[in-house]
C-alpha cells in the first residue's frame, strides 16, 4: 500500500476536482433546466391568472395548495429557482429553495437573493395509484369537472368516460364515447367533453367535430367542449346549442354552466 | 355520479326517447372512484370544490411515474406567480440572451470536461494497479484457482 501512496494521493485529488465539477454541472444543469421550461410557465401563470389575480391574490392559490397534503391524500413538494440572480445580477450562486410541504405553503414572489421577479417554482403533487391510472388515461380532468358539475341541483345524474347511444325504435344505434353524459332533472342530456388543448384553432376546429352527432342521432339538449385557452368569452358553435368554455371558465363552471344550459343567469 | 358502471349497459329516458349507456375499455381506470371513501376519490373532490385547484390541472404538467408505494405518481407543474413576458423577450432574444446561450455552452463545456477526467483519472488508476507485480501475481494465481475449480 505504501509503495501506491503517491498515485492514491494523485487520485484522491483528481477525485475531488471530479466531485466538484459534478457539483458545479449539476448546479448550472437545474438552472438551464428551468430556463427550459420558462415560456411555459409563464403560459401557466396566464391560465392561472383567469382564477386569481396574481400576484395579488397569491394568498389564496397558497391556501388552496395547502389543502392538498391534508388527510394523506397527496404529497405536495415545492422548488423555486430565480432566473434573473444569474442572468440579470450574474451572482455567484442563484436562489434555490426545495422542500416538501405539509402546512403553510408559502412561494416567494420576489426573489430574497436579488430581489428580481423571475422566480420559477415546481409545484410537484404526488398522488396515489388511483390517480396515476386517472393521469395515464388522461382521465383526470373530466373526472374533476364531472365532480363539480355534480353540485348542480338541476343535474340528475352524470355519467363519465361512457359510450352512449340513442335508441330508436328498440334498436340501438351507433354510439360514441363521451367524457361527460348529464341527466337533468327535467329529462334533458347535457355533453361535455373535456380537453387539455391549448393552440386556439385547434380547439375550435376539434369542438366542432366532436359536436357533430349526425351519424349518431344523439338526442342532447347542449354541448359544452371545454379547454383551458385565453378566450375571454364563451364561444357559440352550431346550431343547436354548442358552446365552448375557456380557461376563464373552469373556476366559475357552476355559473356558466346555469347560463348556457339552464337559462339561468343568477 | 356514475364513474364505474356495475352493469354492462343501462338505459336512460331523455326528453326525445332513451338512450343506452355502456362500459367502455377503460372502465377499470374509474374502479377506484367506486368507493367515496377512498383516497382517489377525496383526492379529485378536494380539487374539484375548489376553484382554484380545479384550475390548477388544467394547466401544463410534468408526469413522473416511480416506484413509491404510498404516491407512484407525481405532477411537476412550473408556474411563475408574476408575468415575465418582458424577462423572456430578453432571454430569448435580447441583451440576456448572450449570458443564457454561454451558460448553456459552460454546462456541455463542464460535462465533457467531467467525462474526459473520470475516464483519464480510470484509467490511470487502473494501469497503475495492474503494472504492480504484487497484484499480477494474485491475479494469475487467482486464475488457476479458477481454472482448477472449473476442471473439478
Amino acid at each position: 500500500m505504501e509503495r501506491h501512496r503517491d498515485k492514491f494521493e494523485e487520485v484522491v485529488g483528481k477525485s475531488l476536482d471530479i466531485f466538484g465539477k459534478t457539483m458545479y454541472v449539476a448546479e448550472l444543469t437545474r438552472l438551464e433546466k428551468a430556463l427550459k421550461k420558462m415560456v411555459l410557465a409563464q403560459t401557466n401563470f396566464e391560465i392561472l391568472s383567469q382564477a386569481i389575480k396574481l400576484p395579488d391574490e397569491a394568498e389564496y392559490f397558497f391556501d388552496s395548495l395547502t389543502k392538498l397534503p391534508k388527510h394523506d391524500v397527496s404529497m405536495l413538494g415545492l422548488t423555486s429557482i430565480c432566473l434573473e440572480c444569474k442572468l440579470r445580477y450574474d451572482k455567484n450562486t442563484y436562489y434555490l429553495s426545495e422542500k416538501n410541504v405539509s402546512q403553510n405553503v408559502n412561494l416567494k414572489i420576489e426573489c430574497p437573493n436579488c430581489g428580481g421577479s423571475a422566480v420559477l417554482h415546481y409545484i410537484s403533487i404526488g398522488g396515489g395509484g388511483g390517480l396515476k391510472r386517472l393521469v395515464v388515461t388522461r382521465r383526470f380532468q373530466e373526472a374533476i369537472i364531472a365532480l363539480t358539475l355534480s353540485e348542480l341541483d338541476q343535474i340528475r345524474k352524470i355519467y363519465v368516460g361512457k359510450k352512449v347511444s340513442a335508441v330508436v325504435d328498440g334498436e340501438t344505434q351507433k354510439g360514441l364515447e363521451i367524457d361527460i353524459a348529464a341527466l337533468t332533472e327535467d329529462g334533458g342530456l347535457l355533453v361535455f367533453e373535456v380537453s387539455t388543448a391549448l393552440r386556439e384553432p385547434n380547439v375550435v376546429e376539434r369542438a366542432i367535430k366532436k359536436l357533430d352527432f349526425s351519424e349518431y342521432g344523439l338526442p342532447f339538449s347542449k354541448f359544452v367542449y371545454l379547454a383551458p385557452t385565453l378566450f375571454k368569452n364563451y364561444l357559440t358553435i352550431g346550431r343547436h346549442g354548442g358552446y365552448i368554455f375557456s380557461a376563464k371558465h373552469i373556476p366559475n363552471l357552476l355559473k356558466f354552466t346555469k347560463e348556457t344550459c339552464f337559462n339561468d343567469k343568477n | 355520479m356514475v364513474f364505474y358502471l356495475e352493469e354492462h349497459q343501462v338505459e336512460e329516458s331523455v326528453h326525445e326517447g332513451k338512450i343506452r349507456i355502456s362500459r367502455t375499455k377503460s372502465k377499470d381506470v374509474f374502479y377506484p372512484l367506486k368507493n367515496k371513501d377512498s383516497l382517489t376519490y377525496k383526492f379529485l373532490e378536494t380539487v374539484a370544490k375548489d376553484k382554484i385547484l380545479r384550475q390548477l390541472f388544467f394547466l401544463n404538467f410534468d408526469v413522473n411515474f416511480s416506484y413509491d408505494q404510498l404516491y407512484p405518481v407525481e405532477l411537476t407543474f412550473p408556474i411563475f406567480l408574476k408575468s415575465q413576458d418582458d424577462f423572456i423577450k430578453k432571454t430569448e432574444n435580447g441583451m440576456f440572451k448572450e449570458k443564457k446561450d454561454s451558460l448553456i455552452s459552460e454546462v456541455e463545456k463542464t460535462q465533457e470536461e467531467l467525462e474526459r477526467l473520470s475516464y483519464s483519472t480510470f484509467v490511470d488508476f487502473a494501469s497503475s494497479i495492474m503494472a504492480d507485480p504484487a497484484f499480477r501475481r494474485i491475479y494469475k494465481s487467482r486464475g488457476k484457482v479458477h481454472k482448477m475449480e472449473k476442471n473439478y
